[in-house]
């Protein structure tokens, strides 16, 4: 009983994570985008993880997301979305990163990318997995994107400009009156003088 | 200063009811929710096939209830925690990242409906305490096809630092339409607080407290301060011919500034000059004024 409780915590404290009853290494896809706000025509960065969990080596690894980005909706800036790896060591974590730039606004489905691979080196049966998925996005324009998270320096001119014969004219005002009230003093004090 | 320390005090307090009110609202809900959940699957702890903890509470409450869903021998799950890494020790109030693989051994289509996670009383599995956003996946898998889930849940702050029952449990049904259900994870964990670098309401009570011990500070200084200088002032000026004038007039000289008082004391001159020659000229109506300069003579 303690010994397989040691063992387990070891087991999680290791690098290797998994719970795989069997011999079969077991590869998690993950596929996320790191951007808060996907804009028209801006960056739009999604990140692949892979992490094999299983006690093997993986072999000839393939992954392909070219359905979830076409390229009428979709251009590549960085990167690619068919990558090719030869091998994924056991407890290996691997991240790809491609660059996108969405052509059009509105909501886009963006479906699961489908990784092939071969469990270990003797087992040359392709398996095949399906990443996560990041579901319905909101691709917004880059009109309502400026509207909300640009630095609107011609509004806050025209808001001064504007805002600013309310605040001039009473001080032109007071500073007349002050003017007037300190040469009156001034001469008082002159006349004060002289005599 | 009184009235801020009741204010202060006040707001703490209010601020722990407040809290503890919203706790209780939470499980009032949850219960809610355990209710109904209870109806649609009862008990759903049981140990799946993947998981295999030793130290497993629920081994002796194994009771097989007939209502509960059965798990097909050909849907294989795994998980492994992102974040944090370790999976037994949970941070409350922060995002948790636990992926989920399934795998299809079979012969037919699975669909995968949803993945859905609870915190449950570590005491009674069926007893749940926070119940998470269920993740609709409705995704069909082919067999010998693997898929990855990644469930996102966020337990609550109130929980810390405490043991708590984490069941993970995954919904399928094969192209039959028969329902299956899979308990992914299954175990007693320890949410752990937050160790945040910067902690913006400890920050402010700091400067709050800090605020409220300079103000003293000030308050305290000016008493004294007030007290010593009128210590210093009176003595010399009771010595002082000014001292009379202070009683007299009821003023303090010393805060006049010299200019004026040289300008005060040429009109005093005045109405003595004047005196002699009011008193010259009438007594009767310099009787107001000659009783001001005769004082001022003194």
């Amino acid at each position: 009983m303690f010994i397989k409780t040691q063992l387990i915590l070891l087991a999680l404290i290791s690098v290797v994570l998994s719970q795989t009853d069997d011999e079969e290494s077991f590869l998690f896809v993950t596929k996320q985008t790191v951007n808060r706000f996907i804009v028209q025509d801006k960056d739009l960065t999604v990140k692949y993880g892979l992490y094999n969990s299983g006690p093997t080596t993986i072999f000839n690894v393939n992954l392909n997301d070219v359905l979830s980005y076409p390229s009428e909706k979709y251009e590549i800036l960085v990167g690619t979305l068919t990558p090719k790896w030869e091998r994924i060591n056991a407890g290996a974590n691997l991240t790809h990163v491609v660059v996108l730039k969405p052509k059009q606004s509105g909501i886009s489905n963006s479906s699961h990318a489908i990784v092939t691979y071969q469990k270990s080196e003797k087992n040359t049966e392709v398996q095949k997995t399906y990443s996560s998925e990041i579901g319905d996005v909101y691709i917004m324009t880059a009109r309502e994107y400026d509207r909300r998270f640009s630095s609107h320096v011609i509004d806050w001119v025209l808001f001064t400009a504007m805002a600013s014969p309310c605040i001039v004219f009473p001080f032109f005002l007071w500073f007349k009156s002050k003017s007037k009230y300190e040469s009156l003093l001034s001469k008082d004090k002159q006349t004060k003088k002289a005599q | 200063m009184k009235l801020v320390r009741l204010f202060s005090f006040l707001t703490i307090f209010g601020l722990l009811f407040f809290t503890t009110r919203v706790v209780y609202g939470n499980e009032d809900q949850i219960d809610a929710d355990a209710e109904v959940d209870e109806d649609e699957q009862e008990t759903v702890v049981q140990p799946g096939e993947t998981i295999a903890p030793a130290n497993d509470i629920l081994e002796g409450k194994e009771d097989e209830d007939p209502n509960r869903i059965p798990s097909s021998p050909d849907f294989r799950s795994v998980y492994v925690f992102i974040q944090p890494a370790k999976a037994n020790e949970l941070v409350a109030g922060k995002l948790t990242r636990l992926l989920v693989g399934a795998r299809n051994n079979g012969t037919q289509n699975f669909v995968v409906e949803s993945i859905e996670g609870s915190l449950r009383y570590p005491q009674d599995f069926s007893y749940y305490i926070q119940n998470f956003t269920s993740l609709r996946a409705d995704k069909a898998l082919e067999p010998s096809l693997e898929s990855t889930f990644e469930y996102l849940f966020m337990p609550s702050e109130t929980f810390n630092g405490r043991p708590m029952g984490l069941v993970v449990v995954i919904n399928y049904r094969n192209s039959e339409g028969k329902r299956f259900q899979n308990v992914v994870f299954n175990q007693t964990i320890n949410l752990t607080e937050a160790d945040e670098g910067f902690d913006g309401e400890t920050f402010f009570l700091y400067i709050f407290l800090g605020a409220i011990l300079v103000l003293l500070g000030f308050v305290a200084y000016q008493y004294l301060l007030s007290n010593r200088i009128k210590r210093v002032t009176g003595k010399p000026s009771s010595q002082n011919q000014l001292g009379n004038q202070q009683v007299k007039g009821s003023y303090d000289v010393d805060w006049i500034p010299k200019h004026h008082l040289t300008q005060s004391r040429s009109p005093k001159k005045n109405p003595s000059q004047r005196k002699s020659r009011k008193t010259a000229s009438d007594a009767s109506e310099a009787s107001g004024t000659g009783a001001a300069s005769s004082e001022l003579d003194d």
